[in-house]
């Protein structure tokens, strides 16, 4: 398509040429015709060149007219003058740049209708980070970075939006770029950021059958209108410019044991092993692996006699450090890293190709493990060790599973269909698993996620960090026979999984259901 | 002493007038717009209705009866050049040592000295200095080549003096001997579009015309050759009445562009401009795309003159003017500036319509075609109509040499249009 029309554009100059050609060969014709009179033929060829040099001064001067009196139709020449006009006067300066609206028309960025180019923000800091920011003195972030031209209106990469531009040329007073739809939903995004409000962390709402992102928060955040120098240049772990949903990597302590527990399923495995209250030691000279009860007991100076024999579903309800740490090193090394590559781990996903650039993610990273490796595999399996996650990567992973293994490209606006991103298991397999995730909510460490008939499905996460409190997380989705909305939810050093991220988790799953979401 | 007709005259004056009245009111808007006045805004006016006044008693003494109206016209342009000029501060009175202020003044007197010399029966001089015409262009093009400095991919003698626009006219004088001395070679072609060739035409045109185009191939002036060879297939067609010869040296283009296009580095780069300017936006298509921003902004009826901002076009006050120009005066000023440049070109092919004298007749037709095809080829280039050549616009452009230039072709044209007979 696109290459068509570049074929075309490369012949237009010649084409053009040959119509002017024609045109005055047309009116020399008819020149010729009324050519009987006694004119001498001398005479009659030096009006015939006259005649031709007329035509041709009234081909160029109706070519000026392309540019001088409709340039705006040409969209590479709209934006050449947009960058490099310098007159304070130039119509192009009156153009007003799109709006970026969430799903349901609520405008997230407009033009001051008085000041066209500076933007207005309604959202303020609530969406400051996937919209991103266009500022005379900062430059261009996010999605206003991403679709730059797009939103100026000079991209025109199909022929809806130059027909598009071509009406509003023609209807609109002040010419207007192209307006960008996203998939986010306003309130849901508020409120995310509501309920981070105060902590540094993310949270994502996705529909798992769609990959459409209903909300992508990071917080702390930064007011769009307000850019200082200080944001540049702060503090790193404060920095609110980060989108940690997408840029934070964070080791993702127990929620990844629901992708240990995803590949045993997929094997037909459910083993029932021994976790003894010692702990497990995967290789010689290297610290066993312990259960959180076990160091529970110790603060408490109480004994702890340890899970015992125990399968998947309670080991996940119980988040087993031990029973996955063997589970990880049975399954093996190897089987563990490449299960990770079906989950896109050390790749990055797209959520928006842009017209001058792209919003990406990684999903992950985690290092290659050979055969033999069990140390290091015992501490993936339980999400420690050198793995690490984003948020968006760890809700994706959800998603995976409560779309019965299909993880569809999660996407910022509606303007590409979904689109399916990999296979990550069989449906049978994930089906189980929701249940024994349903047996987390409803029997284990998310209790306090069993928000009444929503059927929430989840997995918390408590991460150790080299330094300072745990990193806490929690994954979920609902409802569990049929999800259609995953949350995952990061507190940067927030202790406790089920204290610290669980609850904004909830918060939002209550909203999604105040919202709609789930009705039928 | 006899009386002369009492016509010439009285139209004469009339034509002044009304060149000057719309002098004053182009003139006018820049004062009017600038705001405050300055006493320093009646130079332009003052200086034009000197150089008017002057040439009318010249013309008087002289009792010129050739075309009011070709002179009127390429006055009122001449004046419109000023006041641009003025604006564009390249006329800077309180520098009384700049040449430049003194380009209308020069180029006038070229021209009343032109039409003084040749008016008349002396119109025959030319025809034997036209040979002469050839050597010296020659001559000139090789000093400009051994001495040159090269500016902005023209070459220019000291001071910007650049002595290539006289071989404009030298050559076009050539061309007319050329034409007549091989009248019966051009009428009975040998082949459509291809004279009948013999040593002697095949000898001239080789030391004459493409000796001069190596030089200016080596000068680098691609814009010249285009507009010389342009003017010699003009010449010709309108010589024979034979379109062959437009057709077959149409060709000849388009094959010389395709040659241009894939050997002469500094021609390919134009023709890549032409055809995408967007493609180095930012690099080689910066002035071509400025100059249509400054139309762009121009709209319909223009910022007015003096309150655009031409200057961030490159070269505005020269090469680009037309720009300068779209801006100030908009679009439909410019139609009103092509209306004049059109009429003066059609009073130019009636002078030559009405020569007797085949050789007068090939030089009139020369000397207009000139300078229609570069404005064409000028306006062409800044609308991006046509790839850029560098040529000026005749009496609007900065630049002394193009001014005198042209006004020397605009006296040649008057002296042939005069039919004064000594009494």
């Amino acid at each position: 398509m696109t290459e068509w029309v570049q074929d075309a554009a490369r012949w237009l100059p010649w084409v053009k040429a040959a119509f002017l050609a024609a045109l005055a060969a047309l009116l020399l014709a008819l020149w010729f015709r009324r050519g009987r009179d006694p004119v001498a033929p001398k005479r009659r060829i030096h009006r015939a060149f006259f005649a031709f040099l007329a035509v041709a001064f009234l081909a160029v001067y109706a070519y000026q007219a392309t540019w001088q009196l409709a340039g705006f139709a040409r969209t590479p020449f709209v934006e050449f003058m947009k960058k490099y006009n310098r007159r304070p006067d130039s119509p192009v300066k009156r153009m007003v740049r799109g709006e970026i609206r969430d799903r349901n028309g609520v405008v997230l960025a407009h033009d001051d209708a008085d000041f066209p180019g500076r933007r207005v923000y309604p959202l303020g800091a609530a969406a400051c980070h996937v919209v991103g920011y266009l500022d005379p003195k900062y430059g261009m972030a996010g999605l206003e970075a991403a679709d730059h031209p797009f939103l100026e209106g000079y991209s025109v990469a199909t022929r809806e939006e130059q027909s598009r531009f071509g009406q509003n040329l023609l209807q609109a007073q002040a010419p207007r770029g192209n307006d960008l739809v996203l998939t986010l939903d306003a309130r849901l995004q508020q409120e995310a950021m509501r309920l981070l409000a105060g902590r540094t962390g993310a949270a994502v709402a996705l529909d798992p059958r769609t990959g459409d992102v209903l909300a992508l928060a990071s917080a702390p955040a930064f007011d769009p209108h307000k850019l200082a120098p200080g944001l540049f240049a702060g503090n790193p772990d404060r920095s609110p410019l980060l989108n940690r949903a997408l840029q934070g990597l964070y080791p993702p302590g127990s929620t990844y044991k629901v992708l240990v527990a995803a590949l045993a399923l997929e094997r037909g495995e459910e083993p029932v092993l021994e976790c003894p209250p010692g702990g497990y030691v995967a290789a010689p000279h290297t610290p066993p692996i312990r259960d959180h009860e076990f160091y529970d007991a110790q603060r408490a100076g109480r004994a702890w006699g340890g899970h015992g024999r125990i399968g998947l579903g309670r080991a996940l309800a119980k988040s087993s450090n031990v029973y996955f740490a063997k589970l990880g090193v049975q399954l093996g090394p190897a089987s563990l890293w490449d299960h990770a590559q079906r989950f896109l781990f050390n790749e990055s996903v797209t959520l928006h190709d842009g017209s001058s650039g792209a919003v990406r993610a990684r999903v992950g990273r985690f290092p290659p493990l050979q055969e033999g490796q069990r140390a290091a595999a015992a501490q993936s399996a339980i999400g420690q060790g050198e793995v690490l996650a984003t948020p968006l990567g760890m809700t994706l992973l959800a998603a995976a599973i409560a779309n019965d293994g299909r993880l569809m490209r999660p996407r910022l606006t509606a303007r590409t269909d979904p689109e399916l991103l990999a296979g990550c298991g069989s449906p049978a397999a994930m089906r189980r698993l929701r249940a024994l995730l349903r047996g987390v909510v409803t029997d284990g460490t998310g209790r306090r996620a069993d928000v009444p008939g929503l059927e929430v499905a989840g997995k918390t996460g408590t991460a150790q960090t080299p330094r300072g409190e745990d990193h806490a997380w929690f994954i979920c989705m609902a409802p569990q026979a049929k999800p259609r909305l995953v949350v995952g939810v990061l507190i940067e050093h927030g202790g406790y999984g089920s204290t610290a991220a669980l609850p904004v988790a909830t918060g939002l799953l209550r909203k999604a259901e105040e919202l709609g979401y789930f009705a039928k | 002493m006899t009386r002369e007709a009492p016509v010439t005259r009285p139209v004469l004056g009339r034509v002044f007038a009304v060149v000057l009245l719309a002098f004053a009111m182009v003139w006018g808007v820049k004062v009017g717009l600038a705001g405050q006045w300055q006493p320093e805004y009646l130079w332009p006016a003052l200086g034009f209705g000197v150089v008017l006044a002057l040439v009318w008693v010249a013309l008087a003494l002289m009792r010129f009866r050739g075309d009011a109206l070709l002179l009127s016209l390429a006055l009122l342009l001449a004046g419109l050049g000023l006041v641009v000029q003025f604006r564009f501060g390249t006329l800077a009175l309180h520098e009384p040592a700049r040449w430049s202020n003194y380009a209308l003044p020069m180029g006038v007197g070229v021209m009343l000295l032109a039409l003084a010399v040749f008016r008349g029966p002396r119109a025959r001089w030319l025809e034997r200095a036209s040979v002469p015409a050839a050597l010296l262009s020659i001559a000139v093009l090789g000093v400009v080549l051994l001495l040159g400095q090269r500016f902005r991919g023209a070459v220019f003698l000291g001071g910007f003096l650049n002595p290539t626009e006289v071989v404009k006219i030298l050559l076009v004088m050539y061309a007319a001997s050329l034409l007549c001395a091989y009248r019966k070679a051009f009428e009975q072609p040998m082949l459509p579009g291809v004279p009948a060739l013999s040593g002697g035409l095949l000898v001239s045109v080789g030391l004459f015309w493409l000796l001069p185009m190596g030089l200016l191939v080596l000068i680098r002036d691609l814009g010249l050759i285009a507009l010389l060879n342009a003017t010699l297939l003009v010449m010709v067609t309108l010589a024979t009445g034979r379109w062959s010869y437009a057709l077959a040296g149409g060709v000849a283009l388009v094959v010389a562009g395709f040659g241009v296009h894939h050997f002469v580095p500094h021609g390919s780069g134009r023709l890549a401009v032409w055809l995408d300017p967007f493609a180095d936006a930012t690099g080689k298509g910066w002035q071509v795309l400025q100059g249509l921003s400054a139309m762009a902004s121009g709209g319909w009826w223009g910022a007015g003159l003096g309150s655009g901002h031409p200057q961030t076009v490159p070269i505005a006050a020269s090469d680009f003017v037309y720009a300068a120009l779209a801006e100030e005066l908009g679009f439909a000023g410019c139609g009103l500036v092509l209306l004049a440049y059109l009429l003066l070109f059609q009073r130019g092919y009636r002078i030559a319509d009405a020569m007797r004298d085949p050789y007068a007749q090939a030089l009139a037709n020369g000397l207009i075609t000139m300078l229609a095809l570069q404005t064409l080829f000028n306006v062409g280039g800044v609308t991006k109509a046509l790839p850029l050549t560098g040529l000026t616009l005749p009496f609007i452009s900065h630049g002394g040499s193009s001014l005198v230039t042209s006004f020397a072709l605009l006296g040649l044209l008057l002296a042939l249009s005069d039919p004064a007979k000594r009494a």
